[in-house]
């Protein structure tokens, strides 16, 4: 049902874009979906506190009010705080614009809206984009845009029209990234590689940090890995940083609307150069960080504490992600990291050296490999890395390979996912290997996974890459013993020779016919 | 109508004979609706759904299982082409035009939407159809109505229109009689090749990789398959080594050491002369068995470099086969190795290649780049075991033949393909015509 809303949403908005850049009209849109968001979140719980307040059966009953007691009441900002909504002045609120929709300055009008909210949420400061003046639209068409975002979630009770909203925000995100192609990966993690690695980290409570969160999807994921197994959204506070501003809003925007907790940092910057949270140390560390980044280097990083295992390569940036999210774990914290296929194998530079120093100090816990084709933007064959400061005692000097390479199901003619059975059926195997409680016992499966003791790993020069360690699979060697299986085979070889001396019989009396003797 | 379809027909280099009709190939269809294209939207594999041909599955004229299958769901919205073992398919992409009469082990499988399925009023006339399809003038025609937007394709609409002479029944069912002849003897023998080879693989992997004989006599058995002679040509105990356990007295060397493994050359270097070149063999030759309409080169290389049919070939970069050529004379390309020994038979090094196959595979598919290839050094790393001679020769008195024979099919197959291939088209263009009163054994060549 929803499913069909979306598409259609999509449709109209894609249709509206006329020709536009993708890039560039995702922010009017994802932009206008969050201010209906924040300004409905808004008008209901104003709804609901109307309806408290005179309720004399209600916690917040307001005994003997006077007219204009409830309507000053209904401005103190502390109700709204409390539940996680947005002040939303009058003259910014949805209703407001759509009144407006049809007027030819409904671009500065939105501009206006945007800088009053901000104005009024000071966490909100700078992340709204107010580029709605110059939108490079045909006449009319953002009012007709306008008037799209405002059928969202129309005439649903308010909580369901609040989900709505930020389904649909999540769904254009990938629309978008799907739309931009090569360029959209940069702010963009396939659903399917994030559930699996939140499935495997399994964060519930404590410090989650995402060192490159473009929209922010890891938290996403994780708040409904935790709603999902019955936590609180409230036991996790969210860190990311991301260095590009306008991502950088799509982040803060994307976790307004799903009413998460959230520091982004002061400001969009370089994770290495401008670090926004440098004492951290999370529980939790979920990244995907561009691959294979040759532009990285800071004169100013040199000898930087975070490089314990080794300088990285100036002209990659794999080793000093893996190191910078290493720095930033808690004794027991745990980071998964989606990176290229060469950081497994590459022996270029300090790279050999670095993960040599890994392997050997124990923090590499568990190594998936993935499927090609489940990026928009890159064919790359990507991994996953997952790193830790502590091993259950059991599993100190092992490392897990899972070879996840032949499970993905193709969703078009250039994509690929992994499904929820095959998402689960890994987590299920890194859990029993943890030793975690009600996971079974761990066993090895030829062609899929294997636990792998450090001294194996040095003697292939420390090489990572899962399909060295989980072998071949097991080839259904039907169990019927040499003597049956010769004796079947010559009967057929006998039934092949007679039928072959017919046929070259015939052949040769089909040929005769027409002449030729031979 | 008919003249117009002559015109045709006589215009692509076929001949009508003046007691001969000529027909478009819809005429001899069930209904109006005897044409369809097969499965539009296949989704995602599903084992043990019902098998989907594709286009890649027909090898030389011939439907392979499919490794790919469609749900129940998806083959009921496409029950109208599941196959019933009546059915005449035309490809209409890759390779269009290739014809394939359905046979009954084909029978519950749904064709994929590059492939249209044919039904037909009398379905006896379905090899004599394919093999107008498959002439040369036949070939010309569908050359010609190909629309080559993205890639070659055949529409319907043009399928239905081929004109397709007709000589008279007796004649077709001579026809049709010899092109069956000759299909089934060609697939026959690709069939009692995989059974041979079947044979030796088991034997070999007996004897030299889970040492069979050498376990009996430990448990106090007599081997199996053998005589006493034999049987006392084993040792009764295992020893360890490189490569775990091994029979007593045997050895364990690298493969690179049983056998040389020659890379071939970047022939661009050696472009044809015109005269006497040879083919190039790629991989792509190795995977298909043949070298027809490859690249060609100067014979101009050093005489090692020239494969001869009964050379194994190992294509290690991208797909990794290992395969005896028998394609005929060809000059080898770069990213192929030509396997050869002085010491040791074409069996013993062909199966111990083979043997590390699956896992040369897996170390190149490890590799970070897409071309996964392996290195001269995975051929050092690959253990095999060697018996003592007696028992090679043993082995020997039984596989070598069998190797013979396996290149000997080859190459029947091979001359059975060129003479169905220069015979076929003559005898439905009417060049080699048979007597109007012609019997099952005489024709006359006009």
């Amino acid at each position: 049902m929803l499913d069909d809303i979306k598409k259609t949403l999509w449709a109209t908005a894609d249709k509206l874009r006329t020709n536009m850049d993708a890039a560039e009209y995702k922010h009017l849109v994802l932009g206008l979906i969050f201010v209906k968001y924040i300004s409905d979140t808004f008008a209901a719980r104003r709804a609901e506190l109307t309806s408290r307040l005179t309720n004399p059966a209600d916690d917040y009953f307001f005994h003997d009010a006077q007219p204009g007691d409830i309507d000053a009441e209904l401005e103190d900002r502390d109700y709204y705080k409390e539940v996680n909504a947005f002040w939303v002045p009058e003259s910014a609120r949805w209703e407001a614009l759509r009144a407006a929709a049809k007027q030819p300055d409904i671009g500065k009008r939105i501009d206006e809206a945007l800088t009053l909210i901000e104005q009024e949420n000071p966490k909100l400061k700078g992340i709204l984009d107010k580029r709605y003046a110059r939108a490079q639209l045909p006449d009319g068409k953002l009012g007709e845009l306008v008037d799209l975002v405002s059928t969202i979630g129309f005439g649903d009770n308010p909580s369901t029209a609040r989900d709505i909203l930020g389904q649909v925000y999540e769904y254009f995100l990938g629309m978008f990234a799907s739309a931009e192609g090569k360029r959209g990966g940069q702010f963009y993690t396939p659903a399917s590689i994030v559930k699996t690695l939140v499935a495997i980290l399994a964060p519930h409570t404590g410090k989650v940090y995402d060192p490159c969160c473009g929209s922010g999807g890891m938290f996403v994921q994780s708040e409904r890995f935790i709603e999902a197994h019955g936590g609180k959204l409230g036991n996790v506070s969210i860190y990311g940083q991301e260095a590009n501003p306008t991502t950088w809003r799509l982040a803060a925007m994307n976790l307004a609307i799903r009413g998460i907790d959230f520091n982004l940092g002061r400001e969009p910057g370089d994770t290495f150069t401008r670090n926004q949270h440098p004492d951290l140390r999370a529980d939790f560390i979920l990244a995907n960080p561009p691959f294979n980044i040759s532009d990285w280097w800071h004169g100013s990083l040199t000898g930087d504490p975070r490089w314990v295992h080794g300088d990285p390569p100036q002209g990659n940036a794999n080793y000093a992600w893996l190191q910078h999210m290493l720095h930033h774990l808690k004794p027991t914290g745990r980071a998964g990291i989606v990176l290229a296929n060469g950081s497994m194998s590459s022996s270029q530079n300090s790279e050999g050296q670095i993960r040599a120093s890994m392997v050997e100090a124990d923090v590499i816990e568990v190594m998936v490999a993935l499927p090609g084709q489940l990026f928009f933007n890159t064919q790359i064959p990507a991994c996953l890395w997952f790193l830790c400061r502590q091993k259950p005692a059991e599993r100190k000097g092992q490392v897990l390979f899972i070879d996840a390479r032949k499970q993905a199901s193709m969703i078009s003619r250039v994509q690929s996912e992994l499904t929820d059975a095959v998402i689960d059926r890994i987590a299920e195997v890194v859990a029993a290997w943890r030793g975690e409680a009600d996971a079974g016992d761990y066993a090895d499966i030829a062609g899929f996974c294997r636990s792998v003791p450090l001294a194996e790993i040095a003697q292939h020069g420390h090489v990572l890459t899962p399909g060295r360690y989980v072998g071949a699979e097991e080839v259904e060697d039907n169990d019927e013993d040499f003597a049956t299986k010769m004796q079947q085979l010559t009967e057929k070889l006998g039934e092949q020779m007679t039928k072959g001396a017919e046929l070259d019989q015939l052949i040769r009396q089909k040929l005769g016919g027409l002449g030729y003797e031979f | 109508m008919s003249s117009e379809l002559q015109k045709l027909w006589e215009h692509a280099g076929g001949q009508l004979p003046a007691d001969w009709t000529i027909a478009p190939l819809e005429s001899f269809f069930r209904d109006a609706k005897g044409i369809a294209v097969g499965v539009m939207y296949p989704g995602p594999d599903t084992p043990g759904g019902t098998p989907l041909l594709k286009v890649g599955d027909i090898k030389d004229g011939v439907a392979l299982r499919p490794t790919y299958c469609i749900s129940a769901a998806t083959d009921e919205e496409h029950r109208r082409t599941k196959l019933v073992g009546d059915e005449l398919l035309i490809t209409l992409v890759g390779n269009p035009g290739e014809c394939i009469v359905v046979t009954p082990e084909m029978v519950g499988w749904n064709p994929a939407r590059a492939i249209a399925v044919i039904r037909l009023q009398d379905i006896s006339l379905r090899t004599y159809l394919k093999t107008v399809l498959e002439s040369t003038a036949g070939r010309h025609l569908i050359d010609a109505v190909l629309n080559t937007t993205v890639q070659k394709t055949l529409n319907l609409k043009d399928i239905r229109k081929l004109p397709i002479p007709l000589p008279t029944d007796a004649e077709i069912k001579w026809i049709s009689g010899i092109s069956e002849a000759l299909t089934n003897r060609i697939t026959l023998l690709r069939e009692t090749n995989a059974t041979l080879e079947a044979i030796a693989q088991a034997l070999f992997k007996s004897w030299f990789v889970d040492f069979d004989p050498v376990r009996a006599k430990m448990q106090g058995r007599a081997p199996q398959g053998m005589d006493e002679a034999t049987a006392a040509l084993f040792p009764d105990g295992l020893e360890e080594s490189a490569l775990g356990s091994v029979p007593k007295g045997w050895r364990v060397q690298s493969l690179d050491t049983i056998a040389a493994f020659l890379n071939g050359l970047a022939l661009q270097k050696f472009p044809p002369t015109g005269h006497s070149d040879l083919p190039i063999i790629k991989i792509a030759q190795l995977r298909k068995g043949n070298s027809v309409g490859s690249d060609q080169a100067s014979r101009n290389i050093k005489p090692e470099y020239v494969v001869k049919n009964g050379d194994v070939l190992f294509s290690w970069s991208g797909s990794l086969e290992v395969e005896i050529w028998c394609g005929g004379e060809g000059a080898l390309n770069q990213h192929l190795f030509k396997v050869t020994s002085e010491a040791f038979p074409k069996w013993f090094y062909f199966f111990w290649t083979r043997h590390h196959l699956a896992d040369f595979r897996q170390t190149a598919a490890s590799k970070a780049t897409t071309m996964g290839h392996i290195q001269r050094g995975h051929l050092t790393a690959a253990k095999v075991c060697i018996s003592t001679a007696a028992v090679l020769n043993a082995a020997n008195s039984v596989l070598e033949p069998i190797v013979a024979i396996l290149i000997q099919n080859s190459l029947q197959a091979q001359s059975l393909v060129t003479l169905r291939e220069t015979l076929l088209p003559r005898l439905i263009s009417g060049q080699l015509h048979l007597h109007p009163d012609v019997s099952e054994h005489t024709a006359v060549i006009v």
